[in-house]
């Protein structure tokens, strides 16, 4: 249900963004968590425990093929740890972007049926998403316990990067679920882009590992700032690369961007889907 | 209620671009693209043809009314019922509601299988915009208005469709909204629901909220509705007294669809009827005789595939009461084509007095496609030609029987 009175013209094109209706409908969105995590455990033995197991999991085979496989020069920080830090984030942005790519899609039915803000999809399955990444970051912190490292004093720092993850994410998830509401070979295209994105990021190596003609690949990769600026403001004993200002400068412009481009195809999307 | 305007559309108008081929990967943009310049003589196939689905319709409801609306498939009513609902965006015009607003284009929307009745009911009620604490407030009636106490927690895939209509409806019908829109909901379910339903909707309209209302089933407009709407082409035709509107639309279509000499000229379809008449003109025919239908077929030139041609006999319901099919193959009438004539009897004794409408009809064959229905429908009454005791429009069929008595 909406506001009292409401006024529906043809859109305009410089709107902007009308925050305020999406606040309205956040109970839609909780209610869209919530429904996707019932859906997802449904009929499953481990019901819920499954959120963590699966996390846990894909940590702990990460910290063994890494600790005895891996063998990056990552100065004074465990190579597990460092690891981690970056998966953790990593993961987090490649498995919304992934669930987003397809959200418009699954849900043709309710929105050709019924109105509510489309950005109330993608921003539920972030939220989705948000869980995992508590469940990773929590083990990452068991292990600093088990490795003895200290948390890093930059850990001031960590909501701010916290946030910076998350608006990337999005900010892909936006992009990647515009272009394949128009064009679906989106749908082939994004897992590859993902899986070969992992090399093209400081998630397992750090910047000082690869050869300097290549560093600027990390630096103009708008994904590389949020993740080492995360693992930074955890296990951070070193200044905070140069870089990362410039990747975080160009995630954001994305982010704003994405934005205007989402709101341009929002209101057809019931037609095109 | 005071009487005041809940909903007001101001000249509204909606654009769609019919037979694009749109693309819907990159390749095809490409190759679109790619026609476009190697191909400049079929230009016109990938132009947009635009199409008015809405053309300045001006609207205004007051509040605690009812208003149907009518018109035949494509007339524009459930587009203006997509706007209303801010589905999709009118390409011209304005639209003011004033209250809160909830649509109901479908009923049961977002409901999924692996989830129990309370959990859909939870999460169809936040689609359609209610609080959490409200749901839970209405949960025992809405479970109670679907009759499914016992089975609130079982996954909604082992309900049956009919339990799943119930609890879709039961949601709509408790939801709190001033303004209801509603689209071809009641279709389903069994009768005595369908009642319960329409019961409940007038209840809902004397406590003060207006409902717009998209039908076919005229019955439900004319015992539901206060005001109705008549949509056409794209424009509102007629708007008023509910049974004033609902006679004008029938009457328009029994106009608009029978024609005792049905004549249709170069169309742009592989095979059609080009003309049909019964014999002689006449549209009156005995009970005891035979009623024959002269028609002819227009083939287009190397179109020679099996075609079964056939007609439907509707009586003045509009209910189909006898059908029949002939296959024509028309590789082997390729020395009739293009145009190829026919006459049709249909046997005396057969059809009892009444008005029948002739429904003609094409498919191919193997796939069957239909390939040819003229909207125009050849009406033929039957009269009856001797008397007899019984009531002869008793019963639908009349079988001419053979009475077999032994020799005296």
């Amino acid at each position: 249900m909406n506001e009292l009175y409401t006024r529906i013209t043809p859109p305009s094109r410089f709107s902007v963004f009308n925050f305020r209706k999406i606040w309205q409908y956040r109970e839609l969105l909780i209610s869209f968590v919530i429904k996707d995590f019932k859906i997802l455990y449904v009929q499953t033995y481990l019901g819920y425990a499954w959120a963590v197991v699966n996390p846990l999991l894909t940590v702990l085979v990460l910290a063994f093929v890494f600790e005895a496989v891996g063998k990056v020069d990552t100065g004074a920080i465990p190579y597990v740890l460092f690891t981690l830090a970056g998966t953790s984030a990593w993961n987090f942005i490649s498995n919304v972007a992934n669930e987003i790519s397809r959200s418009m899609v699954n849900s043709r039915e309710i929105i050709t049926k019924v109105y509510f803000p489309r950005l109330i999809i993608p921003l539920s399955k972030v939220v989705s998403g948000l869980v995992e990444l508590g469940i990773s970051l929590l083990c990452l912190f068991v292990f600093m316990v088990i490795y003895q490292f200290p948390l890093s004093s930059n850990f001031v720092f960590f909501p701010l990067f916290l946030i910076l993850v998350i608006l990337t994410s999005l900010m892909v998830g936006l992009w990647v679920c515009t272009l394949s509401v128009l064009y679906r070979d989106f749908f082939f295209v994004i897992p590859f882009i993902l899986r070969l994105g992992i090399f093209l990021t400081p998630v397992a190596y750090p910047m000082s590992a690869i050869p300097e003609k290549y560093q600027w690949i990390l630096a103009v990769n708008p994904l590389s700032g949020a993740i080492e600026g995360l693992r930074w403001s955890i296990l951070g004993n070193y200044d905070l690369p140069a870089y990362v200002g410039i990747s975080i400068a160009i995630s954001m412009v994305l982010f704003i961007l994405s934005f205007f481009y989402f709101k341009k195809i929002e209101h057809h999307i019931a037609d095109i889907l | 209620m005071s009487k005041h305007a809940a909903i007001k559309v101001h000249n509204v108008s909606k654009l769609y671009f019919k037979n694009t081929q749109r693309a819907y990967s990159i390749k095809d943009l490409v190759s679109q693209w790619y026609k476009k310049v190697a191909h400049p003589a079929d230009r016109e196939k990938y132009v947009k043809k635009p199409f008015w689905a809405l053309k300045n319709v001006d609207l205004e409801v007051q509040a605690g009314e009812i208003l149907g609306i009518v018109g035949n498939n494509g007339a524009g009513k459930s587009t203006l019922l997509k706007i209303i609902a801010q589905i999709t965006p009118p390409t011209e015009g304005v639209i003011e509601m004033y209250g809160r607003f909830s649509s109901m284009l479908e009923v049961g929307t977002g409901f999924h299988n692996d989830l129990s009745g309370r959990d859909n009911v939870y999460i169809n009620g936040a689609l359609l915009g209610m609080k959490r604490q409200d749901i839970a407030k209405h949960f025992d009636s809405i479970i109670d208005f679907a009759g499914l106490d016992s089975f609130v927690d079982t996954p909604l895939k082992y309900y049956s469709s009919g339990m799943q209509v119930r609890l879709a409806f039961a949601v709509a019908a408790f939801l709190q909204p001033e303004i209801l829109l509603i689209d071809e909901v009641l279709a389903v379910g069994d009768f005595a629901f369908q009642q319960k339903c329409l019961d409940k909707m007038t209840e809902r309209s004397k406590q003060g909220i207006t409902i717009l209302f998209v039908s076919h089933q005229l019955e439900s407009i004319k015992r539901l509705c206060t005001q109705c709407a008549y949509v056409d082409g794209g424009t509102i035709k007629k708007i008023g007294n509910t049974h004033e509107v609902v006679d004008t639309y029938l009457a328009e279509q029994q106009v608009s669809k029978h024609s005792e000499h049905i004549l249709r000229d170069k169309l742009d379809k592989y095979v059609y009827f080009s003309e049909i008449q019964s014999a002689f003109h006449r549209t009156d025919f005995l009970f005891s005789e035979a009623i024959k239908i002269k028609f002819t077929l227009t083939v287009q030139s190397g179109f020679s595939k099996k075609i079964d041609v056939g007609y439907h006999i509707l009586d003045d319901n509009n209910k189909a009461v006898f059908h029949s099919f002939k296959t024509y193959n028309l590789a082997l009438l390729t020395a009739l084509v293009p145009h190829i004539e026919t006459v049709l009897v249909v046997p005396s004794h057969t059809l009892t007095p009444g008005k029948y409408y002739f429904q003609f009809i094409i498919f191919d064959s193997e796939s069957a496609e239909l390939l040819d229905k003229p909207s125009q429908l050849l009406p033929i009454t039957i009269k009856l030609d001797y008397q007899i005791t019984a009531d002869t429009n008793d019963d639908g069929i009349f079988i001419d029987s053979d009475w077999i008595m032994p020799h005296s």
